[in-house]
């Protein structure tokens, strides 16, 4: 197959992919009970509900809604939100994704090069001090939810040494960006870290980095040229979804530093039922990790001429 | 555990909050004691009764004069202010950034700002005072008003304003195609619930208000509404701008399109991050001292405020939980968190419908199985007060005798003369999850079993199924379920005949007390003050004694204030911060 047929059939794979979201994510929310307008204390009169879902057409019959919210994501409309009445779901996503997206890429940069140096480091120094401090720090990365890390460095950070606001968003060159970014980039750091030391410490066994050694390659250079560009790639495969997750926001990190980021509409969306959020934000959290998918398929062959084959 | 430092300091504050509450009844009694003149002149301030604009000429006659002494109370500096009026809050995202939709989220907070209703509540006193309407009058059986409001009057983009954008604004909230969540609200003006008929709707432009010119509105009531000028200190009255709603649709309230007529307008709005209000130089009153009200927006309530307090990125913050119990724990903290009684009741409501709970007596022994100095002292933390009557201190005609006996024996004695036999028996118990009510039904699950013998059941409901399940209660039967009401308003009206009475009955209970339902349809329109307390004062030992609501606690409010704020006001209802009041003192 060619190459321009493969990448045009995957493509159109996404199709199917992104309609079998939108109605696994359609049925389950409807499915959960509960309505858009109900969440205070004091519930709304009937009368008042009734007319509110009659208004939004939640009173039609599912497959009607289902075909109708369809259509109307196909004409580029994303229809209103319910907790947010000045706003479209185009208007969040258009105000939101942005933000999350550029986080997320200070943060994938510095889980990256944090990440990597780690990794390689402890492959390289495999079974000596520098490997344990190495795997230690990324155990810890793993197992520490990002919740407790941003709480631990607004405390550290703001709050003790007064170096940062405790939260807030002015775009990536203002201080305020340190506290979400590292807390963001501290899981995905990790992961990189150990997926590139188990996958260099495979490598760096086998026969051609043998085989480079003994023609005299300088070290530096058998593990950059040579073992690296083979190991990485069930790194790029892991990079991808996660870098996927990271730019389309995460909830407590934006909770906790007062990020306007998308991740939050995830989860407060659920919580207050406002079905076309939940579904505006699924829909683009799935087009963009289908995506990472495609363009990680389309990595492999630069770093593994074998795969193009 | 308690810490003893924090429980001294706790109690120090709970004191100072029930003194807050006792000075007040005492002056509720001389201000009935004072009242001399006929009629609605009782009801309300002279101002209100569209007799000149000094509503202060007889504010001891008013009912809402009453709630003076509680709420937040900073003084005036007599010292120098700062050269920077700003002021920083604390908000979360508004929901419903339009006066005439909005349920009542920290929307609010911008609301009472930006926009001027005919009337407004006075953060110092409580009371009425004229704000677009210069003054009103109403007819004898309190039915009609006539409110004059007003010439020079503006939008903060210069346009003018008159009669005939009231009747716009009011009658759109009844529209469809509005799509307001609060309509109930328009249900005191003529025709208002038979615009709301389910079966054979009125068209909205039917409501009962008209502009007879450019300076009078004139409002027909569906009975007799003596507080209705309480109401229309309400956002949902406040005047909306028709030509930038009919033209920018729901976006009209970004903060690029909005036009108001407060005493500032918003200027900014960027979700989830900030709001800026500015003064708004087209207003006709006073100029606030606060030039700026800038609201940082954060995710939910409890999270992360306190600690911008203390990082001094706020003047004023909420806060919650352990972060509370934090700074009430640190003495020198301490001084800054202010507390106040909140105007509100939690209480367990009852199946009237169905055996066991339609038995008064069964009600009864639940009501006296729970010890509310529990709940309110161990169990939330002295956050809580204990209520044993329903309707909060500050609302007139509330009656704090209406109580029953409570303790265990009480408990069993009513529960043996209920006749009931619980040997088999698990009473259901449902509620709204949240921190709070998670806590004080794990308590009644412990305590019932110890005190009546039979098993509760937890029933925990997500918050966005809670109405659902509320309003399926009218036909399906349960046994309790959590319930609760804060006040909109100073009247006792908006606790007794929006709620309880038979022909209301909010909360699905099927409760109907005849005797109940006569006193609170008379006491509505009585226009004698202190007949009408005393009328709604008899109805709630009813309430109480028919234990189907059975209240348990209150909410108390705590602020954080940079002691360099003064001037600060807040009432117990709707506690927001209105930018007109507060000074910045040069610290």
């Amino acid at each position: 197959m060619s190459r321009s047929a493969y990448v045009i059939r995957r493509i159109l794979l996404m199709i199917p992919t992104m309609l079998a979201i939108y109605t696994v994510t359609f049925l389950l929310i409807h499915a959960t009970p509960g309505s858009p307008w109900s969440n205070q204390d004091k519930p709304l009169p009937k009368s008042v509900v009734d007319r509110l879902n009659a208004a939004y057409g939640l009173d039609k019959p599912l497959w009607k809604q289902y075909i109708d919210y369809l259509m109307n994501v196909l004409r580029g409309d994303f229809g209103p939100s319910f907790s947010s009445r000045s706003r479209t779901v185009s208007d969040i996503i258009a105000d939101t994704f942005p933000v999350s997206l550029q986080l997320g890429l200070v943060a994938m940069v510095i889980a990256t090069v944090v990440g990597l140096s780690l990794g390689v480091i402890g492959a390289v120094k495999h079974n000596t001090m520098a490997d344990y401090v190495s795997s230690f720090l990324s155990i810890v990365g793993i197992s520490t939810p990002s919740y407790v890390v941003a709480s631990l460095l607004v405390l550290i950070l703001a709050s003790w040494l007064g170096l940062v606001p405790t939260n807030g968003w002015d775009g990536i060159f203002s201080t305020k960006i340190v506290i979400p970014a590292l807390a963001l980039s501290f899981f995905p750091a990790a992961i990189l870290a150990r997926y590139t030391r188990a996958s260099l410490l495979d490598v760096l066994g086998s026969d051609y980095v043998r085989t480079a050694r003994a023609k005299g390659v300088q070290e530096r250079w058998v593990i950059i040229r040579h073992a690296l560009r083979n190991a990485l790639l069930p790194v790029v495969t892991v990079g991808g979804v996660v870098f996927a997750d990271i730019i389309t926001g995460s909830f407590f990190v934006e909770v906790i530093s007062g990020v306007p980021g998308m991740g939050r509409y995830f989860v407060t969306s659920i919580s207050s039922r406002d079905y076309p959020v939940v579904l505006g934000t699924v829909l683009l959290f799935g087009f963009v990790i289908t995506l990472m998918n495609l363009i990680v398929d389309l990595i492999y062959p630069l770093l593994d001429p074998r795969i193009a084959r | 555990m308690i810490d003893q430092n924090l429980k001294a300091e706790m109690q120090f504050l709970l004191d100072d909050a029930f003194e807050h509450r006792s000075s007040r009844r005492t002056l509720m009694q001389r201000a009935l004691a004072i009242g001399g003149a006929a009629g609605l002149a009782y009801v309300f301030p002279r101002a209100v009764l569209g007799q000149g604009a000094t509503p202060a000429a007889s504010p001891a006659a008013s009912p809402v004069a009453g709630s003076a002494q509680t709420g937040l109370h900073i003084p005036d500096t007599d010292g120098d202010l700062a050269e920077n009026q700003v002021l920083r809050l604390a908000i979360t995202e508004p929901r419903d950034m339009d006066p005439g939709v909005s349920t009542g989220y920290d929307e609010l907070a911008i609301f009472f700002n930006i926009f001027d209703g005919l009337t407004g509540v006075d953060m110092l006193t409580g009371e009425v005072v004229p704000r677009c309407a210069e003054s009103w009058e109403i007819n004898a059986d309190a039915t009609q008003y006539t409110f004059k409001i007003r010439q020079d009057l503006k939008w903060s983009n210069g346009e003018s304003l008159n009669a005939h954008d009231f009747e716009y604004s009011w009658k759109r909230v009844m529209n469809p195609d509005t799509m307001s969540k609060y309509r109930p609200a328009m249900h005191v003006i003529k025709n208002g619930p038979a615009i709301d008929s389910e079966t054979d709707p009125m068209d909205f432009n039917e409501l009962g208000v008209k502009a007879s010119d450019d300076y009078t509105l004139v409002v027909d009531m569906e009975g007799p509404t003596p507080f209705f000028p309480l109401l229309t200190s309400t956002w949902t009255y406040a005047p909306v701008p028709q030509k930038v709603v009919e033209d920018k649709a729901e976006a009209w309230a970004e903060a690029e399109n909005i036009v108001s007529n407060g005493p500032f307008k918003m200027t900014e709005w960027n979700h989830d991050q900030n709001i800026v209000l500015e003064l708004n130089e087209h207003y006709y009153g006073e100029k606030p001292t606060i030039t700026r009200g800038e609201y940082t927006i954060f995710p939910d309530d409890s999270t992360q405020q306190y600690i911008s307090f203390e990082n001094d990125e706020l003047d004023i913050a909420s806060p919650e939980g352990s972060d509370l119990e934090r700074a009430l724990a640190d003495a020198e903290a301490a001084k800054n968190i202010h507390t106040f009684a909140q105007s509100n009741c939690r209480f367990i409501t009852c199946d009237a419908k169905t055996a066991p709970t339609d038995n008064a007596d069964f009600r009864r022994a639940i009501y006296a199985a729970i010890d509310r100095d529990t709940i309110a002292n161990t169990i939330l933390k002295q956050q809580f007060v204990p209520a044993l009557n329903v309707v909060p201190s500050d609302i007139p005609g509330n009656n704090p005798d209406a109580t029953n006996p409570v303790g265990p024996d009480a408990a069993k004695a009513a529960l043996a003369a209920s006749g009931v036999d619980t040997s088999n028996f698990t009473l259901e118990y449902s509620y709204r999850v949240d921190s709070t009510t998670k806590l004080v039904a794990e308590y009644i699950e412990q305590r019932i079993p110890e005190v009546l013998g039979f098993k509760v059941k937890l029933n925990p409901i997500e918050a966005a199924a809670w109405s659902d399940y509320v309003n399926s209660r009218h036909e399906q039967p349960f046994n309790t379920k959590y319930g609760s009401w804060g006040s909109d308003f100073a009247d006792p009206s908006n606790w007794h005949n929006q709620n309880f009475v038979s022909q209301s009955d909010h909360y699905y209970l099927s409760w109907k007390n005849e005797e109940y339902d006569a006193l609170c349809a008379k006491a509505v329109g009585e226009p004698d003050v202190e007949k009408r307390n005393e009328l709604y004062r008899q109805a709630e030992v009813i309430l109480v004694n028919d234990a189907a609501y059975i209240p348990v606690y209150r909410s108390l409010a705590f602020e954080a204030v940079k002691p360099y704020v003064v001037n600060l006001h807040m009432q117990p209802i709707l506690a927001y911060v209105h930018l007109r009041y507060p000074k910045i003192a040069a610290h």
